[in-house]
């Protein structure tokens, strides 16, 4: 049998595989946490949408029945504190307006497919900002991510495509640079990419204990006790409206003029 | 956690939510905690595991009680203070024939729209029974009912047996009564004469079914259950027939 001629690699350039298999393990890693952060904010911000249609417009009303209540109060008893918490009262009233009817309540329901998902991921793989180049290659990844984001909770598969061809057509070709330039750059990716890793994480941490997290864990476990957290919610300030109704009615009675 | 910059940690968040927005969802999040299910025997927050209304503590501690009684016949005893100014009221039931894990589930239900058979008496609770439940729910938020269980007596028993077959014999003589005065058109208010006709037909009835010296007995023994038949004309008139029908 003849002898195979075989060139052994040098030790920089077995390095060099080594980083870029490590490179590659760190690329997909720091995808599917990207993928986790842009899905766990997709749904909170879908939930919150929900909550402020569904109850979060009912706390301006009940707080606009509140308003009216002390704004009487202060009619029949003009004092400074009265008109002082009269303010106040219509204050609430405007702002909890504001934040119920708000551009957050206009978000919908978010249910990505497996096919967007694999898209999003593809491309946080191939364009995200932590692999540049450059100072142009950085400016242009920061750009494209920030458009695969807002494409993915818009649930537009087109455009992640499209992000995906355009950066495909051209950027991402390798300069001709040395081994030791090029094991110097895979070194610094893997390091930003390590960065960014737990930078996700951290951010995973904060949005899981945020205050519209809980509601949507309460709402969660509620489902499984086969019962419909929202809606109850509803159901009470509802209630609490009709009673300040009430209580507005025989206050506007007291002043000898309607509600 | 209603800080804003939780939910800041990248500029672009689409979670970026303002203080007061924050504070929205806060205020929703404190109203569900008032909402959550409680235990209806110790009143807290908990998973319910049992007839979906009493948590693990509460059903574990009647089990270690009375899980290991072979009793089958059992007093049940409902309370209630419709408000903290009045006074508590209770309510007994004797069942019979009954199971531990039965009468479990009639005591795990505080709801005063389940039926429960063997309704024996009602009255008001000795001091120290009013004590003991007052303390009892001292620890609760919302307290207002409750029940407990234990088996009964012979004494008990006996009782409402006795008591259930007084009321059985006054449920059937005002069946009859109801039946026939439908059947003649009798109202309350008709003639001495018409009113007579029906309370001999009432009584030829309770004779053919021996409920003559029932409702004697029940009269001479003054007992609760006939007090509970109105005064009225017609059941004068039927009891007097009955006496002097007996007599005869």
């Amino acid at each position: 049998m003849p002898g195979q001629i075989v060139r052994r690699l040098k030790p920089e350039e077995e390095e060099i595989l080594r980083k870029r298999e490590e490179l590659a393990a760190i690329r997909a890693t720091l995808a599917e946490r990207e993928l986790e952060l842009v899905d766990l904010r997709s749904q909170l911000a879908a939930f919150e949408g929900r909550y402020l249609r569904q109850v979060g417009t009912l706390y301006a009303e009940l707080d606009e029945w509140k308003a009216r209540i002390s704004e009487l109060r202060a009619r029949l008893d003009p004092s400074a504190a009265a008109r002082e918490h009269a303010q106040q009262a219509r204050e609430q009233a405007r702002q909890t307006y504001e934040d119920a009817h708000g551009a957050a309540s206009k978000t919908s329901d978010f249910t990505p497919s497996s096919e967007l998902k694999g898209l999003f991921r593809e491309v946080a793989k191939r364009i995200h900002p932590d692999f540049c180049r450059d100072a142009a290659d950085l400016e242009r990844r920061t750009r494209l991510m920030a458009e695969a984001n807002r494409a993915y909770e818009a649930g537009d598969a087109e455009t992640l495509q499209r992000i995906l061809n355009e950066y495909q057509d051209g950027a991402d070709a390798v300069d001709g640079e040395g081994i030791g330039a090029e094991l110097i750059r895979i070194i610094r990716q893997i390091s930003q990419a390590r960065e960014r890793v737990a930078a996700i994480e951290r951010e995973l941490t904060a949005l899981r204990q945020s205050e519209i997290a809980l509601l949507k864990k309460q709402a969660e476990d509620s489902e499984k006790a086969g019962r419909d957290l929202l809606a109850e919610l509803a159901a009470a300030v509802r209630e609490q409206i009709e009673l300040a109704k009430r209580e507005c009615e025989a206050l506007s009675k007291q002043e000898g003029r309607p509600a | 956690m209603n800080d804003e910059s939780q939910l800041q940690v990248r500029p672009n968040s689409a979670l970026r939510l303002s203080t007061a927005r924050s504070g929205l969802i806060a205020r929703g999040r404190r109203d569900a905690a008032l909402l959550a299910p409680r235990c209806n025997k110790c009143g807290d927050a908990k998973e319910l595991v049992f007839a979906g209304c009493v948590c693990d503590c509460c059903s574990a501690a009647l089990d270690e009680q009375w899980a290991g009684s072979t009793a089958t016949a059992w007093l049940l005893t409902r309370y209630r203070a419709p408000d903290p100014d009045r006074l508590l009221h209770m309510w007994e039931f004797v069942l019979v024939d009954t199971t531990y894990a039965q009468m479990k589930t009639y005591w795990a239900s505080d709801d005063p729209d389940t039926q429960i058979p063997g309704f024996y008496r009602s009255r008001q609770p000795t001091s120290q029974e009013s004590g003991l439940q007052k303390s009892e729910w001292g620890t609760r938020s919302n307290p207002s009912r409750g029940s407990t269980i234990r088996p009964a007596t012979l004494e008990e028993v006996a009782a409402y047996q006795k008591s259930h077959r007084e009321w059985s014999v006054i449920g059937e003589v005002a069946r009859i009564f109801d039946h026939t005065c439908d059947k003649l058109g009798i109202l309350e208010a008709d003639d001495s004469e018409r009113i007579e006709e029906a309370a001999q037909e009432i009584v030829g009835k309770l004779r053919q079914l021996g409920w003559l010296e029932e409702l004697a007995r029940l009269n001479r023994e003054n007992s609760e259950a006939l007090c509970q038949i109105d005064g009225t004309l017609l059941f004068e008139l039927v009891f007097k027939s009955a006496t002097e029908d007996l007599r005869n």
